[in-house]
């Protein structure tokens, strides 16, 4: 009977999901990032024609440690006050392992960021199989150009996350 | 005290007693009382034949569970169930002329040897039939087994399980029997007898038909014989046995499988449901995290689509230290081959 025992265990372990198969290398390098688009919050007040102003900008990492083939969410949040206008807002989202910058993502949320308000999106980012463990540094940065114009850095924010094993 | 005792407000409906009919049924006169049954003899009127019936008090469930097991059963030398009243419920049996081993036991008249071994072998042929059906009696004692006044040995009260009896098994019965024998066997000058009543109560025999083979077979053979006689030639048999008149178990198509149905599950194939379980989850966690497609679906959603004209990043910095090559997903030239990969794989899932 003993080793019935021990077989009801396991399945108890196997549905309870206290054990967990590792993953094959390799197997989950396949998925992009998906990005959610900003979702106004809240309106605030309009600028002047040609006018804008950033209040608040920042990115976090959630869960701030990630496995190998799981996901980290960025959380962005963006209270913005603008003029109406031919603005262009590029956001360009840096990732740095250690030192090393290991991918560069830009976007453009001009559309997006339509009127003056309180935005929030999320990016979903799948940890491939085989990331290099570690910290990873994220540095998102906001430019905007009004019509044909020089760009110009609005704000810059910066969160951290750990792939684990 | 009135075993068979009934409550105040029980209705008079439900009773059984001589002069009452129960359909075509008439009750005659009470055969036996127990504690746990009630056997009444009954003339069906409509067939024009003597039946017994056999009720248990307040029609317990047991009724009908013995009543499922005599029907899947088709032997000479088990009792033969013609029907099961509903209400009150009983069970219309074939009636028997005869009495009980205990009652012959107790009245104390000599009996053959070779008239017991008959007897057992009898008894052992309705086993066989009985565990062929996947079934057990569970109940095997002297007042179980009827001798009728043809001398044929007739199986009866299968056991009632109450809730939370563990179910019996084969091995049970065997045992059982091998303690019948015993008693049974007590005075007798037939040794080989009581060496396979000893074997056999010790749980020696693998099966009703390896009891029954031993005990068909001559004495002087199982006198010498201390292990069980499973290698038994047909010469070896007696002249009943080679003819093999003992029929196989019948087999009713009609009926379900019995360990089938709920509640009458063999034991041991909770079991096989759980190894069965345990191997549908592995399998199944195994797919989650092999299948690329049991990603969750954000995974496979459309990728960013990329941005037609990106701002110069020509002010952008490095964190902490500056790195030289930032506007594209670089690595260090010292980086190993895996490592490269390794980046590029970062750079396909996070970058443009």
């Amino acid at each position: 009977m003993r080793h019935w025992r021990a077989l009801g265990a396991i399945s108890l372990g196997l549905l309870s999901g206290c054990v967990r198969l590792p993953p094959p290398p390799g197997q989950c390098t396949v998925a992009t990032a998906w990005s959610t688009a900003y979702a106004r919050q809240r309106i605030l007040a309009p600028l002047a024609p040609q006018q804008i102003r950033i209040i608040h900008y920042s990115v976090f990492a959630h869960p701030a440690r990630g496995p190998l083939c799981g996901t980290i969410t960025l959380h962005k949040r963006l209270s913005v006050m603008r003029g109406p206008g031919d603005l262009h807002i590029a956001e360009v989202r840096d990732f740095y392992h250690g030192d090393v910058l290991v991918a560069v993502h830009t976007a453009r949320i001009g559309a997006q960021v339509s009127g003056s308000g309180r935005y929030t999106a999320d990016v979903t980012l799948p940890i491939p199989g085989n990331a290099p463990l570690g910290r990873y540094t994220v540095v998102s940065l906001l430019y905007a150009r009004w019509g044909n114009g020089p760009p110009t850095r609005l704000a810059s924010s910066r969160t951290h996350f750990q792939v684990i094993r | 005290m009135e075993p068979h005792r009934t409550g105040r407000n029980e209705p008079k409906s439900r009773i059984l007693e001589p002069g009452r009919t129960l359909g075509s049924y008439l009750i005659l006169r009470t055969l036996s009382v127990s504690p746990r049954s009630t056997v009444h003899m009954a003339q069906d009127l409509a067939l024009d034949r003597p039946v017994a019936l056999k009720s248990a008090p307040r029609g317990a469930a047991s009724v009908v569970n013995e009543a499922r097991i005599l029907a899947r059963l088709n032997h000479p030398h088990i009792v033969t169930l013609h029907a099961l009243w509903p209400q009150p419920q009983a069970l219309v049996l074939e009636y028997l002329v005869g009495e009980t081993l205990k009652a012959r036991q107790e009245r104390g008249d000599p009996v053959s040897a070779d008239a017991l071994r008959a007897w057992m072998i009898d008894s052992a042929a309705a086993l066989e039939a009985i565990h062929g059906q996947g079934l057990a009696h569970g109940a095997l004692h002297a007042d179980s087994l009827f001798l009728n006044a043809e001398g044929v040995i007739k199986l009866l009260d299968f056991r009632q399980s109450d809730l939370g009896d563990a179910p019996a098994t084969a091995a049970d019965d065997l045992r059982a029997m091998g303690r019948l024998m015993g008693e049974l066997a007590a005075g007798q000058t037939d040794a080989a007898l009581t060496d396979i009543a000893r074997q056999a109560a010790q749980g020696r025999f693998a099966n009703a038909r390896a009891l029954r083979l031993a005990l068909a077979m001559p004495a002087h053979r199982i006198a010498t014989t201390t292990q069980t006689p499973s290698p038994v030639t047909r010469q070896g048999l007696s002249p009943r046995m080679a003819a093999d008149d003992c029929p196989a178990p019948s087999i009713n198509p009609m009926v379900p499988v019995f360990d089938a149905r709920p509640g009458w599950a063999q034991p041991g194939h909770w079991r096989k449901a759980l190894l069965g379980l345990i191997l549908i989850c592995s399998a199944f966690i195994m797919a989650m995290d092999w299948l690329p497609a049991w990603q969750p679906a954000h995974h496979t959603a459309a990728p960013v689509p990329a941005v037609a004209a990106a701002p110069p990043p020509a002010s952008r910095k490095a964190p902490r230290t500056h790195h030289p090559a930032h506007t594209t997903a670089a690595v260090r030239p010292s980086a190993t081959p895996t490592t490269t990969e390794a980046y590029a794989a970062l750079a396909r899932a996070w970058g443009d």
